[in-house]
């Protein structure tokens, strides 16, 4: 299949935290700027790698976005650019959070940056009250210091003072 | 267990952290590296390399820590208790280091979060006891949270501050800072009257956040309001700001939209994104003159060492008196607007100066400048608007003949010039033929009898151009008609 491009037929092994093993190929591997950075470095690529903080469901994902990635990096840019859109949608917020955990860790950046936007897409426009509901954040201000925090940025709830 | 022993005096960062998954147990640092920011990077690469322990020399940290951190005492404490131990420690044996593991990997990462970049957080809640992250945000470590707000504007980034205690904070660590939100946007589309009332308020926000921002270095940073010259304070530390935290990114447009108070703001500075550099776009208002900082913009202060610039544009800034332009590695250049002071002096790569507009008095003065610190140039593209044309031509002492005596150096590099709004002039004529006969390496001399850059002057009726044009056109053949031009130079009259 990606016998145009020449010498990467070499595949590497990468182990999920649930010790799910995936066979990928170099190419792909290499938008990963960690697995890059490995590959670059003495390791032999006959070695598994653990990826000790990704679970495979994770895992699964970030090659699919890799695969991508890989295979079109040189083709058209919208194209990606739906298919980037595409990839997040319908998401739930734990496997939103798993994913930009693991672009992080194998430092990914296009897919942390569309991973970061879209949870930012998600607190805009949102009252704060709903945002907590959301993230499940415990609001362990007490109703004083709350009061207090509302005061000191007046101008981020209703606009510059 | 197995060790290896990076030292990283010898060693560049990019070398150590391509071999960080070669998987050492132990990483000795005590080099002092400059950018605090790179170095809280190398350190959650280590991190997230999987090192068993990392052992560091971070007292170059303390000043700053400690400015930032409530207890200085605790900093005192971190920085001489535990390092030092365990750096001595390290330098008798390694391997009785390697007895509290993890301690150290816990540490630094609290160290850190005493000072201004709650960033490393190898670990996440794990308290929480829950295996999977379900989808609580409290879950992500803190540069994760930080790079969410970043993709929000200022106000929704803070307001964030009120969700809980560790969200408080994180919204000043955010190093892309976007002031033309949706608010800004508003406001400045008001009718005059109430933008002049919301100047103030804007100014002072702006002000505000980039005081509370803790960011070392700010990767981005957008500021667009009708604002004039009575801001100039306040803008003059904005750029300030920006300097010190070496924005590469600053897009600065005071301009209004709609228009209103032209006569103040019809100034823009435009620095040109390069490659991957900066633009920086600000449309103040008034006299630069009375602002320093922005009478200097485009000089050393902003191009010179602090951002590295590589193409800087100024467009329209009717009120610039004069720019200066030192000891920067500047490649291109171009004006376009009124007649100004411009001074070059060691631009040692400056290739390109498109220079469109009046230069009047300042015209014999340049063509020295151009010639004695510019001998790298390659293409000079000179344009001027009608109106001042005349200006330029009976000026007494502006003609080609002092012009020419008065240069020495000859422009070794110097290829292609083009002399857009050519007029009937003679000096006009003395200029082409000083650099056809100063610029050695000149293979095209383009002469442009037409007025193109005249939209930012009181521009001549279409008819009276004609005419000039013509009259330029006809006047040209007839000068250059008799004289020798070198064979090798090729003149283009349009």
């Amino acid at each position: 299949m990606a016998s145009s491009i020449e010498n990467n037929n070499e595949k590497l092994t990468l182990k999920s935290s649930d010790g799910e093993e995936f066979l990928v190929e170099k190419h792909v591997a290499l938008q990963s700027t960690l697995l890059q950075n490995m590959l670059d470095s003495d390791c032999s690529s006959a070695d598994v790698i653990p990826l000790p903080k990704i679970d495979a469901r994770t895992l699964a994902l970030v090659l699919g976005y890799c695969k991508k990635h890989a295979d079109a990096s040189s083709s058209k840019q919208g194209e990606l650019n739906s298919f980037d859109s595409e990839f997040l949608k319908d998401m739930d917020m734990g496997a939103l959070f798993n994913l930009v955990l693991a672009a992080n860790f194998m430092e990914i950046k296009g897919l942390l940056d569309i991973a970061a936007q879209k949870i930012a897409d998600t607190i805009k426009d949102k009252p704060h009250q709903e945002v907590r509901e959301i993230f499940h954040v415990e609001n362990d201000y007490t109703p004083e210091e709350e009061a207090a925090v509302r005061e000191e940025n007046r101008w981020a709830f209703e606009g510059f003072p | 267990m197995k060790l290896t022993y990076i030292n990283m005096r010898t060693q560049k960062i990019s070398l150590l952290l391509r071999k960080r998954l070669t998987r050492p147990n132990w990483v000795k640092h005590n080099y002092c590296i400059r950018n605090q920011e790179k170095f809280i990077c190398s350190l959650i690469c280590f991190f997230k390399s999987g090192f068993q322990q990392i052992q560091l020399d971070i007292q170059f940290l303390r000043t700053t820590l400690k400015e930032t951190a409530e207890d200085e005492a605790a900093i005192d404490f971190l920085l001489d208790e535990e390092c030092v131990k365990l750096d001595c420690s390290g330098k008798e044996s390694a391997d009785s280091t390697l007895t509290s593991q993890n301690t150290q990997e816990e540490k630094y990462p609290s160290v850190m979060s005493e000072g201004t970049m709650a960033v490393v957080k190898p670990e996440f809640c794990d308290k929480r006891g829950s295996s999977s992250l379900a989808d609580r945000i409290c879950l992500l470590p803190d540069d994760i949270l930080v790079l969410i707000l970043s993709f929000l504007t200022v106000e929704e980034a803070a307001a964030t501050s009120i969700l809980s205690t560790r969200w408080h904070e994180l919204w000043k660590l955010v190093s892309r800072l976007d002031f033309y939100g949706t608010k800004a946007k508003g406001k400045i589309n008001l009718p005059y009257d109430e933008v002049q009332v919301e100047r103030p308020k804007y100014v002072e926000w702006v002000t505000q956040v980039l005081r509370l921002n803790k960011c070392f270095t700010l990767d981005e940073l957008r500021i667009h309001f009708s604002l004039d010259y009575e801001f100039s304070q306040a803008i003059d530390k904005w750029i300030d700001v920006a300097i010190t935290k070496r924005v590469p990114k600053l897009e600065l447009n005071l301009s209004s939209l709609r228009g209103h108070n032209v006569q103040f703001l019809i100034n823009a500075i435009l620095f040109h994104p390069g490659f991957f550099f900066p633009v920086l776009y600000t449309g103040v208002g008034c006299s630069l003159s009375n602002s320093s900082k922005l009478s200097s913009l485009g000089s050393s202060h902003v191009v010179g060492f602090t951002i590295p610039l590589k193409h800087l544009e100024v467009k329209t800034c009717l009120n610039i008196k004069a720019i200066e332009i030192c000891n920067t590695n500047l490649i291109s250049f171009s004006y376009f607007g009124p007649k100004i002071k411009l001074l070059v002096v060691n631009v040692p790569h400056l290739v390109e100066l498109p220079y469109k507009g009046g230069v009047a008095e300042c015209l014999h003065d340049f063509l020295n400048q151009v010639s004695c610190y510019l001998p790298q140039l390659r293409a000079l593209t000179w344009s001027f608007a009608a109106p001042l044309m005349l200006e330029w031509e009976t000026h007494p002492t502006i003609n080609g003949g002092k012009a020419r005596s008065s240069v020495k150096c000859s422009h070794k590099y110097l290829k292609v010039v083009e002399m857009a709004g050519y007029c009937d002039g003679t000096s006009d004529f003395e200029l082409a033929m000083y650099f056809i006969e100063n610029a050695v390496a000149l293979d095209k001399v383009v002469i442009n009898p037409c007025c193109q850059y005249s939209g930012w002057i009181r521009s001549p009726s279409p008819k009276s151009t004609k005419c000039e044009e013509l009259a330029g056109r006809s006047r040209a053949y007839q000068q250059f008609l008799g004289k020798e031009v070198p064979s090798k130079v090729e003149l283009v009259l349009l």
